[in-house]
């Protein structure tokens, strides 16, 4: 059976084998997909990994397949040892390239042998997205352009941009990730930056054009997906966040990786840059804020104000949202609980001090300032204009605060479900929120009532803009 | 394939028909299928003339009449239009028919999260507690352990973790699929199959929308798993099929069989595939556990394979017990073993019932008698005896957990005597549990209120609670629905509203009046277990329902403990993990000696009794071919390392070193004549005693009394507490029985006395001057703060403060011959309160120390009075002072209390912890488990029985035991008492051979104990 398998193997081998077979094209998408739940960072079956390549080529010898146990697991006859261990085998095409890349060298044709293979994969060819959609999508995030005209939303593989008074879809922009978790316009509404990815499996960061759609760079493939993403006041540095921990920054126009920080623990759900453009600051599910160096990179201080406090708004959240206040400099983050965190980096630095001096410290209250935002479970997204911050809440409401005293302007109901997505264009006086039934919802941030709202989904009828109560 | 069908029906008709099919059934009886996704597990079953059933499902021929209604998926019946037809079902000329009514076709049928959803993630293992289900589940994505808690898992896999999970427009997208089928690394494993029904189910289930739990949808009531009761394998027909249907509050039945979780007790004897198919392999029984959202079902199987070569050669049968295990050993096809010899019999009965070796008299008289109902005798005569009352309660306390650190102040021993008692008499043990649950009061005085004292927390009272008397393990539901078992947190926490309200506060048991159990998790107050939440001690009904003769736990679990310290392994094993899925090797022997046991007035030593008379309990261990295997079944007696306290009571025996057991009776009796004869002698001395002196004190100067006191009177400041007269101060000759004299032996002359108050006050000394002549004495006086004194009612000393200066100490006065009367009285102006008196001079002459009289202050008091003055009280003073002075009756006294007995290890309620009983296992009484207790060998006991420190002393003196006899005598007697048997010539003749040939003979003595010691004939019973 093993003899027949192999023949065939060869002699499809013999047919594709004009072109000589890349590593990081053919062979480590198939690896990493098959094998790097038991052979990976976390698990390391039979003390053998796979996640970079330095460890990968430990089980091969080059030019010799039926030296390398790389291969020879694969086709192995007994059933208890072959690889992958209970599961199916390998597609025998897949089990020739892995024959035949390592009979041709075992070369290595991507950047860094030492770091995790999956972030260094080539760029997807993403699928098409359906004409229509069957169902609509959860709205994980949606942006309005600089002159507010239109509203760039997330879709399946693609992004969708609408007319912001009219509802309509305009333009849908293709052959993007699964799932787009964060966007931003640039270049005076010319170009997009697309942050997303599919979960679990890759993150990607790319920028296309706003009119075309063309992606024109991928700046980064991520381990998992991408969920924050921001742009320094000149808009030459992208930074993004990604849920495999991981921060990275990067030159806009030539597209280098300027640094990569991985101080988080668990996923990095967004990113913001300071006023002064001196730090950036990282919110994440492991209950912390992190102030970065935006220059470097390098840990400026630890925010602990979402877990280590007393009193009323004591408790442990993760923390999903964080944006500046445009005037103070201060920083807002708020996540689960009740209530928003509003802090100076600075001061926050001064304020973490040591065992030491913890009992100092532990006298003095904090600068931190709270501001009870009421919205149920949480805080899933948050944006800032002039003197007011927009949440965006899980139960369905929206609200907006005057930084300074933490009252309420207005509260924007309507939504029957999560909101996941928030944004403002203080040029238009309008807010935008969507939401996980894939409606958006557009209001007017001076009288707080709604204006229009629409399931951005194409296929899916428009409503008119309705004014309820 | 259809004719290998063919051929394995005619096969198996035919072979049916050797054993005669009497009937065929099938199950269900009727069938509504009211949706479009329904469907239904059929099971056929076939009714043997002998009683047995075979599951003859995939035997039997399957006809749907009209196949426009309904049609078939092998065993499984499934809906294709509205309507109503029938099946019929044929084996052999057997046929029933069963009738099918289907609607509802062109309704949608949308998956259920709740009943659908969350089944397939429990089935396909996802929220075990080993993985997402565990407290903070897997890597950030957490699931409620077997998806009790629906809201929760709602919010995890739909919206939670920024809707990551759950795909709608492309469900093949989803995390929750691609990771099980790993498609995307999944440090699990591979939890899916593409295209099985449950990977169908789920992506269905996202497809449709992921919908989560719907408000006012019907709500699950049970399982019903057919077939209900024990099922027996026979081989060939090593197969069962199961089929389940869910019960709903809207009175819908659905049938769940692909959706329940299925689990085995035991891979070996049997497994179930996840579509309910049962497959028996080895010999045994085992139960399949069919879980279902909330509910927990348990199947039994008994799986008979093929036994070549077997014959039931039916045993002597003694009584009831040795039936029904026969019984099962012949459906086992199991050989039970014969009947032990005399001297193994005699020394594990001994051993199992009182943990002492049999004595060499009573090993001797026993061999030797020829009577046919001498072990009959026997039990009966171990069953009365103190030795089996103590030895019970050590095990008894070793549960309750008496120790002396927890315990304290002699409450200890208190409470193991009071349970020693109870077991000696015989007490019910329904009447000795629902003391010791309903105890109340300060537990110096109440004996069984010290089971409360010694746990502290509402939380270890109930499980200690559940575990002793209901012997199941309920700590797990203290956070969730029990996993195993129908135990749910509710009830937890009302059987925790039962104890709640105790208080112990400083060994005082009471119940206060408030104190409420709220859940945890939903704030609910609980109602208390038995009763309602307003009674004044829930404990009563508690203990009421427990103890109730058609309680299923209570019984049990006891006549359980009865079986297993007797046989060494409990009928249910371990003996207090009582669960559906943990079934009993012997269903309906638990079940009569449970129930003779209820209905008998719980009679534990009639229990103890049954079983000892049985032949079961007389098997030898020699195991045979055709029962070697059996570990569960009692087909042959188990060895058994002996436990720690019978080792060392074992050792301690032969080796001399304790007292021998049976003649204990002899030795008490000696001690209480000889203490009896002294006494005597000692009262015959008394009034000469009594005379000389008195007629030495009367030669002294002068003598003292004992001093009383009287006490704590409080003033509003010193002046008060000084001037006051709180009794009538120049009365003398007080009364000392009127008012609350209290008689301090301890306080002498000269001796500083330090009073325990504080507060502002005064207390009164009272003491008898007895003096010679008219003389004048002389007191010095040292007191924190001042002091009045009377001779005679006459105050004679006044200083409201002592201060350094010495013409503020002292005072005197003017003593007439005969009794004198002096009065006290200190007072307290705060802070330190102390009085320290002395006799300085008397009669002119100074003084080194008042006291002379070498007696009592008390005694020379009484003495001092004229003999017909004397109460009954003063006279048995003065007898039990004289008695005291003797030695020897004081030795023997002491002996006799200490009850010589307590020397062995199963005599005493306590664990002692020495190394040598650590080593083999007793427990350290911290926990209510029976486990607590290790049967388990380690090396150290070997070393401690090769030379161990404990066996080392005890074989030190050895040969003093056995020095004085014969050699031939001596080895015989050293084997009389380690093997309760005579050695054979073989073996007298190589220990003869031993000490002829040593240098010491005595040296040769000791190796010869501890060589025995060391065999496993001694260490094990056998």
């Amino acid at each position: 059976m093993r003899k027949f398998v192999v023949t065939v193997a060869l002699l499809t081998g013999l047919v594709q084998a004009q072109a000589a077979i890349s590593f990081m094209h053919d062979v480590a998408p198939v690896l990493l997909q098959r094998c790097e739940g038991c052979h990976g960072s976390k698990k390391s079956k039979g003390d053998y990994r796979i996640h970079t390549f330095e460890f990968l080529s430990e089980a091969v010898t080059p030019g010799k397949p039926h030296e390398s146990y790389l291969y020879t697991m694969l086709v192995d006859d007994d059933p208890d040892s072959r690889m992958p261990q209970k599961d199916d085998s390998l597609a025998p095409s897949d089990i020739e390239l892995v024959r035949q890349w390592i009979a041709e060298g075992a070369k290595f044709d991507g950047s860094y042998p030492k770091m995790p293979l999956r972030s260094q994969l080539p760029p997807r060819e993403h699928p098409q997205s359906p004409e229509l959609y069957r169902v609509p999508v959860p709205v994980t995030a949606l942006a309005f352009s600089p002159d507010g005209k239109s509203l760039a939303v997330g879709g399946h593989h693609e992004v969708t941009v609408w007319g912001a008074e009219s509802g309509k879809l305009i333009r849908r922009l293709k052959n993007l990730p699964l799932r787009i978790q964060t966007l931003k316009w640039h270049a005076g509404g010319g170009r997009l930056i697309v942050g997303g990815g599919s979960p679990g499996e890759y993150g990607e960061l790319a920028v296309v054009d706003a009119l075309s759609g063309e992606r024109l760079r991928v700046y980064d493939t991520f381990e998992d997906i991408v969920l924050g993403m921001a742009l320094n006041q000149e808009g030459d540095r992208l930074t993004a966040s990604s849920a495999d921990r991981r921060v990275r920054a990067y030159d806009l126009a030539s597209g280098k990786r300027c640094w990569e920080s991985s101080v988080h623990s668990d996923w990095v759900t967004s990113v913001a840059f300071s006023t002064d453009n001196r730090f950036v600051v990282t919110t994440s599910r492991d209950q912390t804020a992190k102030v970065l160096d935006a220059e470097t990179g390098e840990l400026f201080t630890t925010y602990n104000g979402h877990r280590r406090q007393f009193g009323e708004f004591t408790g442990r959240f993760k923390v999903f949202a964080s944006v500046f206040e445009p005037i103070s400099g201060s920083v807002l983050t708020a996540g689960e609980g009740k209530a928003i965190r509003v802090w100076n980096p600075v001061k926050a630095k001064e304020e973490s001090g040591t065992a030491s001096d913890m009992e100092k410290r532990f006298s003095k209250a904090g600068h931190t300032r709270y501001i009870e935002h009421g919205l149920g479970l949480g805080v899933f997204a948050m944006c800032a204009s002039k003197n007011l911050v927009y949440t965006a809440g899980a139960d369905g409401v929206a609200k907006a605060f005057n930084f300074e005293d933490g009252k309420v302007l207005h509260e924007f109901k309507g939504h029957l479900d999560w909101i996941y997505s928030i944004d403002c264009s203080p040029k238009t006086s309008r807010l935008a929120t969507g939401s996980y039934s894939g409606e958006i919802r557009l209001w007017d941030t001076d009288t707080g009532e709604v204006v229009n709202s629409f399931i951005a989904a194409p296929g899916h009828v428009v409503k008119q803009a309705i004014l309820n109560n | 394939m259809r004719q290998l069908l063919a051929l394995l029906i005619t096969l198996f008709c035919s072979t049916v028909m050797a054993s005669k099919l009497e009937r065929i059934e099938v199950f269900p009886t009727e069938l509504n299928l009211a949706s479009k996704r329904s469907k239904a597990q059929l099971v056929i079953t076939g009714w043997l003339e002998n009683g047995e059933a075979r599951d003859l499902t995939r035997l039997a021929k399957i006809v749907i009449a009209d196949k426009k209604v309904a049609d078939l998926n092998r065993s499984i019946v499934i809906p294709i239009g509205d309507g109503e037809t029938d099946i019929l079902i044929r084996v052999g000329e057997h046929s029933v028919k069963l009738p099918v009514r289907v609607s509802r076709q062109s309704a949608t049928d949308p998956i259920r999260f709740t009943t659908e959803t969350l089944a397939t993630l429990t089935k396909q293992g996802c929220n075990a507690g080993s993985c997402h289900g565990s407290p903070h589940g897997k890597a950030g994505f957490s699931l409620s352990l077997f998806g009790f808690d629906a809201a929760h898992d709602e919010l995890s896999l739909i919206r939670g973790g920024l809707n990551r999970r759950v795909n709608v427009l492309a469900p093949d997208e989803s995390l929750m699929l691609k990771k099980p089928l790993l498609k995307v690394p999944h440090v699990g494993g591979k939890k899916l199959v593409q295209n099985d029904s449950a990977y169908h189910l789920l992506r269905q289930w996202i497809f449709e929308g992921a919908r989560g739990v719907i408000k006012n949808e019907p709500k699950f009531v049970k399982i019903v798993v057919y077939p209900k009761q024990e099922r027996v394998l026979r081989a060939p027909h090593l197969h069962q099929q199961l089929s389940v249907q869910a019960y709903f509050d809207n009175d819908t039945v659905r049938d769940v069989t692909d959706l329940a979780t299925y689990q085995t007790s035991k891979r070996q004897v049997a497994t179930v595939e996840s579509n309910g198919l049962v497959l028996g392999r080895e010999r045994g029984s085992a139960a399949i556990m069919v879980r279902y959202l909330e509910s927990l079902e348990s199947v039994y199987f008994t799986v008979v394979p093929e036994s070549e070569g077997f014959a039931w050669l039916p045993p002597q049968e003694n009584n009831g017990i040795d039936r029904l295990v026969n019984d099962r050993l012949k459906l086992l096809q199991i050989e039970p073993a014969l009947t032990c010899s005399d001297s193994v019999f005699l020394r594990r009965v001994h051993l199992d019932l009182t943990g002492l070796l049999p004595p060499t008299v009573l090993v001797r008289a026993f061999l030797s008698n020829d009577s046919c109902n001498k072990r009959t005798k026997l039990i009966n005569d171990l069953l009365n005896s103190r030795e089996f009352a103590r030895f019970q309660a050590l095990q008894m306390a070793d549960l309750l957990r008496i120790t002396p650190e927890v315990l304290t102040d002699g409450r200890a021993a208190f409470f193991a005597k009071w349970i020693e008692e109870a077991i000696h008499t015989n007490q019910p043990f329904d009447k000795i549990t629902r003391q010791i649950l309903t105890a109340s009061g300060d537990s110096k005085e109440v004996a069984p209120a010290n089971y409360y004292a010694s746990l502290n927390k509402t939380e270890n009272t109930v499980e200690s609670t559940v575990q002793i008397f209901m012997g199941a393990r309920i700590q797990c539901a203290k956070c969730h629905n029990h996993p195993f078992e129908n135990w749910t947190q509710d009830d937890y926490y009302r059987i925790g509203a039962v104890f709640n309200r105790i208080n112990r506060d400083k060994g005082m048991i009471l119940m206060n009046d408030s104190g409420e159990m709220t859940h945890p998790r939903t704030g609910k107050v609980m109602d208390p277990w038995g009763g309602k939440a307003d009674s004044a001690d829930p404990r009563l009904k508690f203990a009421e329902w427990l103890t109730a003769a058609d309680n299923p736990w209570f019984a049990r679990v006891m006549v359980n403990r009865i079986w297993s310290r007797l046989m060494g392994r409990g009928i249910v094993e371990p003996v207090d993990d009582f669960r559906s899925s943990n079934p009993p090797s012997n269903v309906p022997l638990l079940n009569e000696l449970a129930n003779s046991f209820a209905t008998n007035g719980f009679n534990c030593k009639q229990v103890y009794r049954e079983i000892c008379n049985s032949q079961v309990y007389q098997r030898t261990t020699q195991a045979t071919e055709f029962n070697a295997e059996d570990n569960e079944n009692f087909s042959h007696a188990r060895v058994r390392l002996l436990t720690a306290e019978q080792l060392q009571d074992a050792i301690g025996y032969v080796t001399g070193s304790v007292q021998p057991a049976g003649e204990m009776f002899r030795v008490k009796a000696e001690l209480e004549s000889k203490e009896r004869e002294r006494t005597v002698k000692i009262d015959t001395n008394q009034s000469t005693w009594e005379e000389s002196q008195t007629k030495r004190l009367s030669k002294l100067d002068f003598h003292l009394g004992g001093q009383w006191s009287l006490g704590f009177y409080k003033a509003k400041d010193q002046k008060e507490a000084h001037e006051k007269a709180f009794i009538e101060e120049t009365a003398f000759n007080m009364d000392l029985a009127k008012q609350d004299w209290q008689l301090q032996p301890d306080w002498e002359q000269s001796r500083k006395v330090n009073f325990p108050e504080n507060e502002i006050g005064a207390r009164y000394i009272y003491q008898t001057i007895t003096s010679r002549v008219n003389a004048k004495v002389k007191f010095h006086f040292v007191a924190d703060d001042g002091v009045r004194a009377w001779h005679n009612g006459r105050l004679f000393y006044d200083q409201i403060q002592i201060l350094e200066d010495p013409k503020t100490q002292y005072a005197e006065t003017e003593l007439s011959s005969g009794l004198n009367y002096i009065l006290f009285k200190v007072n307290n102006k705060g802070g330190a309160f102390h009085l320290t008196v002395s006799i300085v001079e008397f009669d002119g002459k100074a003084l080194e120390s008042a006291s002379n009289s070498t007696l009592p202050g008390h005694i020379t008091g009484i003495l001092a009075k004229p003999v017909q003055k004397r109460s009954t009280d003063q006279q048995n003073a003065l007898r039990n002072y004289h008695q005291s002075l003797d030695d020897e009756l004081v030795e023997l006294r002491h002996e006799l209390a200490l009850d010589v007995r307590l020397q062995y290890a199963t005599q005493r309620p306590w664990h002692e912890q020495t190394d040598f009983l650590k080593a083999f296992g007793q427990p350290k009484r911290t926990s209510p488990c029976a486990c607590e207790r290790s049967s388990e060998p380690t090396l150290e006991q070997a070393l401690q029985l090769l030379n161990g420190r404990q066996v080392y002393d005890k074989l030190t003196d050895s040969n003093k035991q056995y020095a004085s006899l014969t050699d031939h005598t001596l080895v015989e007697a050293l084997y009389l008492a380690a093997f309760s048997r005579y050695p054979s010539d073989l073996e007298t003749g190589k220990a003869r051979e031993y000490i002829e040939h040593s240098e010491n003979r005595d040296d040769a003595i000791r190796d010869l104990v501890w060589a025995l010691i060391n065999t496993q004939e001694f260490m094990f019973q056998h």
